[in-house]
C-alpha cells in the first residue's frame, strides 16, 4: 500500500520540521481573536524597624550611602536558551523551595483565617522581607528568624534567595514577575549620623536586589518617596499611604508585581453574567468567564476539588473549590490542612468545566500580631539583635502588607502567541465542574511551585 | 515543565513523567490521533498506549524533540489502529489523509530505483526544505498533525476550497519531484 508508505515516510520527517510546524501552529496571520484574559497581582510589604536607644559616637562616614540595584537582564519570551542558562547557573535547592512552601502554608493559614472579606496575600513577598531582615540579624534573633523561615543557616538563606530571585525574575512581552526590595535608612538622629554596616548594605544588593535609600524619617516627604517607590515597582497598581515615624531608623519594603496571560484564552463572547452565592446566603451578580477542557488534570480530596490553569510564563493559577457545605476556612484551618488542599488529593484526568468570576480587589494586612502568634518573638522585642545592620539597638516595629489582584480580560492585538483548540478528548477517569459561584480559594504558583499569591475570593463584586 | 526535565523523569523511572507528559502533550497527541481515527475512544487508547511506549523507550532513548518523538508514536499507533478498524468498515479521517497522500505516489514510467522508507523520509524532508516556510508548515500541519482542511482554512483566513487547491498543488509538486528523481515507492 503505497500511500501508507508515504504516510510512514511523512511520520519520520526530520525533528526540526515537526517542531517548526508546531511552533507556527501558535502563530496566526490575522488577529482573529483579540480578547485575552490576563492576570495581574501585586503585593507590597513594608516593615519598619524602630530604634530604641540612640547610639553614641561614630566615625564611619557610611551614612547617606546609596546603592542602586542592577536588575537581571530582561530576555524575550521565546528565548528558552537564556531561560535555561539562568536556571542552570542559579540552582535553587529543593529543600529551600519546600521551606518556602511550608512557610507559605504556615503564614497563609493564619493570615487568611479572618473571614468576611476577600483576601489576597503574598507569601513570597513576606518571605523576602523577613529574609532580608534575617540577613542583618545576629544571635538569638537570627536563630529564631531562620527557624521561622525554615532555613538552616544564613549562607543558605542569602545564596538561595539570590538564586531564586534570578530564576523567578521575568520581564518580557507576555508577562512580568518583578520582585523588588529596598532599604530606607535614617541618615542621622539627634544631629549624629547613624551608621549602617557596609557589609549588610552590600549583601542586600547582591542577594536580595535591595536598593538603599538614605532618608530623614522626620520628614513627611520620606513617606511619599516610599509610596512612590512602591507605585513604580508595581506598575502603578499600588499607591499606599505611608506614614513615617521619626523613631524609625530602618524600613524594609518588598514588592512583588506579577502579570501574565492564560495559555488557553477565555472567549469573551462566552463570558456571561450569573449569580455568585455569598457565604451569608446573599446573592451577587458577577461576570463569569467560561471554558471547557475536554481532557485535563485535576485533583479531588476531602472537601475540595482543585484544578489549575496554565499561564504563559510557566506559572499556574490554582483554584480550590470547597465541596458543598464546606467553608474555605475549614480548608485553611491549619498549615497541614492548607498543604493538603494545595498538594494533596487524588490526581484525576478528565473533562474540566470552568466557570470563573472576574474579580479585582486589594487587601491590607498588619502582620505583626500574626507573626508574633506564629512564633516570632525576639525580633519584635527591644532587645532584638540586629547588629548585622547597625550597632544601634533596633527591633522590628511593624510589618504590613498590601496587595492587589485582578483577573481580567484585556485586548492584545496581533499577538505572536495564540493557542488553538485541539479536538476534544474522551473522558478518561472523571470530570470536574469548577463552577466557582461560591467562596473559593486560589493561588498563583511560579514554575518551581513557590506560592506567589494565595487568597480567598468571598465576593467577586467587592473591590 | 521543560522537555528536558520530563525526559529526566522518565530516566529516573519517576511515574510523574506520565502525568507531566499528559499535562503538556495530552491534548496535542489526542488531536493527532483523533485527526486520523475520528473516534475519541480509540484516540484515547492510542494516547494511553503512547505513554506506555514512551515509558518503555526512555531510557535508553533520549529524544531531541519530545513533540516529534511522542507524535511519531501516536501516529504509528493510530494508523495501525485505523487499519484494524477499517477491516470492520468504520470510516474516518485517515481515509482522507491516505487518499490525498496517494496522489503523491509517482507514476512508474521513469523508475531508476525503489526507494526505502528511510530514504523516502529524508527525501520528503529535503523537499520540504525547498518550500516556503508557509507551505512547509501547511503541509506538515495537514499530513503530520492531521489537522482537518476546514480548520486550517479558518486559521489561515481563507476558504477550504482555496486551501484545498493549494494543498493539491503541493501534492503535485511532491509527486513531480519524486518522478524527476526517478524514485518509485
Amino acid at each position: 500500500m503505497k500511500e501508507k508508505k508515504i504516510f510512514d515516510a511523512v511520520t519520520d520527517v526530520r525533528d526540526e520540521l515537526i517542531e517548526e510546524a508546531k511552533i507556527t501552529m501558535y502563530k496566526k496571520k490575522k488577529p482573529m481573536w483579540v480578547i485575552w484574559v490576563a492576570i495581574a497581582a501585586c503585593a507590597a510589604i513594608v516593615m519598619g524597624i524602630g530604634l530604641l536607644i540612640p547610639g553614641t559616637g561614630n566615625n564611619n562616614p557610611n551614612s547617606g550611602m546609596l546603592l542602586e540595584v542592577m536588575y537581571p537582564k530582561a530576555y524575550a519570551f521565546e528565548d528558552s536558551d537564556t531561560k535555561r542558562a539562568i536556571r542552570e547557573q542559579n540552582p535553587v535547592d529543593e529543600n529551600f523551595i519546600n521551606s518556602i512552601k511550608e512557610f507559605s502554608y504556615k503564614t497563609g493559614s493564619a493570615i487568611l483565617s479572618d473571614n468576611g472579606k476577600n483576601k489576597n496575600y503574598s507569601p513570597l513577598s513576606l518571605f523576602y522581607a523577613l529574609g532580608l531582615a534575617t540577613s542583618g540579624a545576629k544571635g538569638d534573633t537570627q536563630a529564631e528568624l531562620l527557624d521561622f523561615l525554615g532555613v538552616p543557616d544564613i549562607e543558605t538563606l542569602t545564596l538561595q534567595s539570590r538564586n531564586l530571585y534570578r530564576t523567578l525574575y521575568r520581564d518580557n512581552e507576555i508577562g512580568k514577575l518583578k520582585i523588588a526590595n529596598s532599604i530606607w535608612m535614617e541618615n542621622e538622629l539627634n544631629g549624629k549620623p547613624i551608621v549602617f554596616k557596609e557589609d549588610f548594605v552590600k549583601q542586600a544588593v547582591e542577594n536580595f536586589y535591595a536598593s538603599s535609600h538614605s532618608v530623614d524619617f522626620a520628614k513627611e516627604e520620606t513617606g511619599k518617596a516610599m509610596a512612590k517607590w512602591i507605585q513604580n515597582q508595581t506598575n502603578g497598581t499600588l499607591s499606599p499611604t505611608i506614614e513615617v515615624d521619626p523613631e524609625q531608623i530602618l524600613t524594609i519594603i518588598n514588592t512583588v508585581y506579577f502579570y501574565d496571560q492564560w495559555v488557553d484564552r477565555f472567549d469573551k463572547q462566552k463570558t456571561a453574567q450569573s449569580i455568585f452565592y455569598l457565604a451569608n446566603g446573599d446573592k451577587e451578580k458577577a461576570d463569569f468567564m467560561n471554558q471547557t477542557f475536554s481532557s485535563a488534570g485535576f485533583s479531588r480530596g476531602e472537601g475540595f476539588t482543585r484544578a489549575g490553569l496554565q499561564l504563559k510564563n510557566a506559572s499556574q493559577m490554582i483554584f480550590i473549590l470547597p465541596d458543598a457545605g464546606v467553608s474555605p476556612y475549614d480548608l485553611l484551618s491549619s498549615s497541614e490542612q492548607m498543604k493538603e488542599i494545595f498538594e494533596g488529593g487524588e490526581r484525576l484526568n478528565g473533562e474540566v468545566v470552568w466557570k470563573i468570576p472576574k474579580f479585582n480587589f486589594g487587601s491590607e494586612f498588619s502582620l505583626k500580631d500574626t507573626l508574633g502568634s506564629l512564633g516570632i518573638v525576639s525580633a519584635f522585642r527591644p532587645d532584638a539583635d540586629f547588629t548585622g545592620i547597625t550597632d544601634h539597638t533596633a527591633f522590628i516595629s511593624n510589618v504590613r502588607q498590601e496587595t492587589h489582584i485582578a483577573i481580567d480580560e484585556i485586548g492584545v492585538e496581533a499577538s505572536a502567541f495564540t493557542r488553538i483548540e485541539y479536538a476534544g478528548a474522551a473522558l478518561p477517569n472523571g470530570r470536574a465542574d469548577m463552577i466557582l459561584n461560591s467562596p473559593f480559594i486560589y493561588g498563583i504558583t511560579a514554575q518551581n511551585g513557590t506560592l506567589l499569591f494565595v487568597g480567598v475570593c468571598e465576593n467577586p463584586a467587592e473591590n | 515543565m521543560e522537555d528536558r526535565e520530563i525526559i529526566n523523569l522518565y530516566w529516573s523511572r519517576n511515574e510523574a513523567a506520565i502525568g507531566q507528559t499528559h499535562t503538556k502533550y495530552g491534548r496535542l497527541l489526542h488531536s493527532i490521533s483523533y485527526n486520523i481515527l475520528s473516534n475519541h475512544e480509540d484516540s484515547q487508547e492510542c494516547v494511553n498506549d503512547t505513554y506506555q511506549k514512551a515509558w518503555n523507550a526512555m531510557p535508553p532513548q533520549r529524544p531531541d524533540s519530545l513533540t516529534a518523538f511522542l507524535g511519531r508514536i501516536v501516529r504509528n499507533l493510530s494508523i495501525n489502529c485505523w487499519h484494524k478498524a477499517r477491516a470492520q468498515k468504520r470510516s474516518n479521517g485517515a481515509k482522507e489523509l491516505l487518499l490525498e497522500l496517494a496522489e503523491c505516489v509517482p507514476d512508474k514510467n521513469n523508475v531508476e530505483k525503489v526507494i526505502e522508507a528511510r530514504e523516502l523520509s529524508e527525501f520528503i524532508s529535503d523537499w520540504l526544505c525547498t518550500l516556503s516556510q508557509e507551505n512547509r508548515v501547511l503541509f506538515l500541519r495537514r499530513y503530520w498533525y492531521g489537522v482537518p482542511l476546514k480548520r486550517l482554512a479558518h486559521e489561515y483566513g481563507t476558504t477550504p476550497s482555496k486551501l484545498g487547491s493549494r494543498m493539491y498543488r503541493l501534492r503535485q509538486d511532491l509527486k513531480a519531484t519524486l518522478e524527476k528523481e526517478g524514485v518509485s515507492i
